[in-house]
Formats: structure tokens, C-alpha cells, sequence
């Protein structure tokens, strides 16, 4: 009968980067992780890979009348299967994705880009409304699915806006992706320092060859 | 969370992939059923899908099957971390000598201390019943 080979940590970081197609997102952080921060770096490695896997089929994800929802639906189930404890929230008034793991939570509000000044409503939501930035809340991320040309642009404007509207914020590039970016503030409610994952879904879905135009 | 509640959540979860369903089901039942399980190795969990559902999974599909066992609120499994070292002695290691090694780059062999530069071939990987299992 078939046993594995699969014995250590080193083989196990080979299996997990070994880029097999069709397999579920996963991290080493996921096996190693001991505290929340690690545990939601390993959750971000495995958003941007579920964030590239919706990338690559936008078709199914174009904007309709639930706006965000269908988008963050995918999302959510896939997190789920990859082993995160992620819920999905479609009332008003409460965030988008909520991640738990033990006493912490981190808060995902996601956002169709519409500019950078419909972006700060979901800031705001985020950062004012949906969190209450004590340690064991004080980590969020901004979901952004985009449909326009130039995510890079994009990216540039809703850093600037950011800079210009909140004091005291500081702005870091995100070592896991170029779109990316990580924010830390002040918390309005704790005081305590707040951080921010930016996150880019490129959803647009605009063929220019023969076949992809009838198809779409 | 009930047996119940939890085959529940697994069937949702994968209600359109039957086969990985029935292998994290299989896994299931076998924590809940065996008593004084202490050690599941990757090779082990594989036999208990093999032996129950007759699928092979790959070592991909194994990865990602206790990922998802470990998962925060299923809580059916949690990792266990082993040093082997080169008189094939083992010595248990938590998660947080696994984490500031990771972070250090290197581990303090848990007898004699010399710090060991390419430990990740000598951390055995096993499996034990999550916190919240009822049994």
C-alpha cells in the first residue's frame, strides 16, 4: 500500500512550492505559525494566490447587481477549503470577511474600485466602524477588485489619497506582491498602532483577440 | 463543534469535490473513533483514506487535506514538530522553537546546543487530535 514520503519541514516547504496546478492555496505558515502575525502572513500568501486564481478566469466574477458579493463569496469558499477560518458577511453594516483564529480576528472590507475617493468610504468602514484596533483587532485589509486598465496607477492614487486624508499614517510596500501595499495609523479607537494590508483583485475581463471577443 | 455540526461544515465546504470530501470525512471519523491517538504522521493519514475511501491521495492533496483539518474552527488535528538528530535520537520541539528558528536560521540542538544551520531536514512533521475534538 502507498505511504508517503513526505516526512519533514523541508519537504513539506517543497511540496507546498512546488506550484502543482489545480492544488489548493496553501502556506508553510499554516503548519508553523505560533502566534496571529504569523499565521496572517501565511493568510495573505494565500489570498494573492486566490486572488490570481480569480484573476485568471474574471468571466465569472464581472460586476453585477450584488456588487462585491459574488467576488468575496469565491473568495471566502476558497480560503475556506485552504484552511482558514474566514466568514463572509453580505448585511449592511457589518464587514465583508472576517478571518478568526483563536482570540484575534482580522477585518477584510472589499471594494469595487470606483477612485480613490470611493475607496475612503471603505477605509473609513473599515477603520472607524468594523474594528476596535485593541491587539487583538488590530490588523485589516482592504480588498480592492479591480476592473479598469492600470492597477499600478490605481495603486499610486489611493496611496496619495490615503497620505492626504489620514495623519499620521505610514505607508510600506508589501513584500509579497508589486500592487500591494501595507498601511500602519494610529487606531481613532485604541490609540494602538492599526494595520492595513491594500490588496488588488484584476478582474477586468476585455479581450482583444477574435476568439475571446466572441466569447465574451 | 458536535461530530455532526462538523461533517456538516466539511460537506458544505466540498460539496462540489466528493472525493476530497470523503477523504477528509474518512480522517474524521478516524480521530473520533480511536482512542489514545497521539501520532499521525503524513504517511499514516494517507493509509486511513486509502484503507477507507480506497483514494490515493497525492502528497499535494495530503498538504492540503490537514491544512484544512487543522483549520481554526474544525480544530480536528494539530501539528506536532520532532528533532531527529544524526544518532537518530528524538527530541520534541514546539511551535515556537520551530518559529524563532525560522526566524534565526538556525536550531540549538536540544542536548548540545550547537546551533544547526539546515535543521528543516531533521524536523519530523506529525499530527495529533485538535483541542476541541469530542470523542
Amino acid at each position: 500500500m502507498s505511504d508517503s514520503n513526505l516526512k519533514t519541514l523541508a519537504q513539506l516547504e517543497d511540496v507546498i512550492g512546488s506550484g502543482e496546478k489545480g492544488a489548493q492555496p496553501n502556506s508553510i505558515k499554516q503548519f508553523t505559525a505560533c502566534d496571529f502575525q504569523e499565521i496572517l502572513e501565511g493568510f495573505y500568501e494565500t489570498l494573492d494566490d486566490c486572488l490570481e486564481d480569480l484573476s485568471t478566469g474574471p468571466q465569472y466574477v464581472q460586476p453585477d447587481h450584488v456588487g462585491e458579493d459574488r467576488v468575496t463569496f469565491f473568495l471566502t469558499k476558497m480560503l475556506k477549503r485552504s484552511g482558514f477560518a474566514v466568514e463572509r458577511d453580505e448585511r449592511a453594516g457589518n464587514p465583508d470577511l472576517v478571518l478568526s483564529w483563536k482570540k484575534h480576528s482580522w477585518i477584510g472590507e472589499a471594494k469595487i474600485y470606483k477612485g480613490p475617493a470611493y475607496l475612503l468610504e471603505g477605509w473609513l468602514q473599515l477603520t472607524t466602524r468594523y474594528t476596535s484596533g485593541t491587539s487583538r483587532q488590530s490588523n485589516g485589509g482592504l480588498l480592492i477588485y479591480f476592473y479598469d486598465e492600470d492597477a499600478l496607477s490605481a495603486s499610486q492614487a489611493w496611496q496619495q489619497k490615503l497620505q492626504a486624508e489620514q495623519e499620521s499614517i505610514s505607508v510600506s510596500r508589501c513584500h509579497l506582491d508589486e500592487l500591494s501595499f501595507r498601511t500602519t495609523h494610529p487606531h481613532r479607537k485604541s490609540g494602538l498602532p492599526f494595520y492595513v494590508r491594500h490588496s488588488f483583485a484584476l478582474l477586468k475581463h476585455d479581450p482583444k483577440d477574435r476568439s475571446g471577443r466572441a466569447q465574451k | 463543534m458536535t461530530p455532526w455540526v462538523l461533517k456538516k461544515v466539511i460537506e458544505t465546504d466540498w460539496a462540489e469535490q466528493a472525493e476530497f470530501c470523503a477523504a477528509c470525512l474518512a480522517v474524521v471519523d478516524y480521530v473520533h473513533s480511536t482512542q489514545e491517538l497521539s501520532h499521525l504522521t503524513f504517511g499514516k493519514i494517507r493509509r486511513i483514506v486509502k484503507n477507507e475511501t480506497k483514494i490515493d491521495l497525492s502528497e499535494r492533496d495530503l498538504v492540503s487535506l490537514t491544512a484544512y483539518l487543522c483549520r481554526d474552527d474544525l480544530s480536528v488535528l494539530q501539528v506536532g514538530f520532532e528533532f531527529l538528530d544524526e544518532n537518530e535520537e528524538i527530541f520534541p520541539l514546539s511551535k515556537e522553537d520551530i518559529s524563532r528558528a525560522e526566524r534565526e536560521r538556525s536550531l540549538p540542538h536540544p542536548i548540545t546546543g550547537d546551533m544547526i544551520e539546515d535543521f528543516k531536514d531533521q524536523i519530523l512533521i506529525f499530527f495529533e487530535p485538535g483541542e476541541r475534538i469530542e470523542r
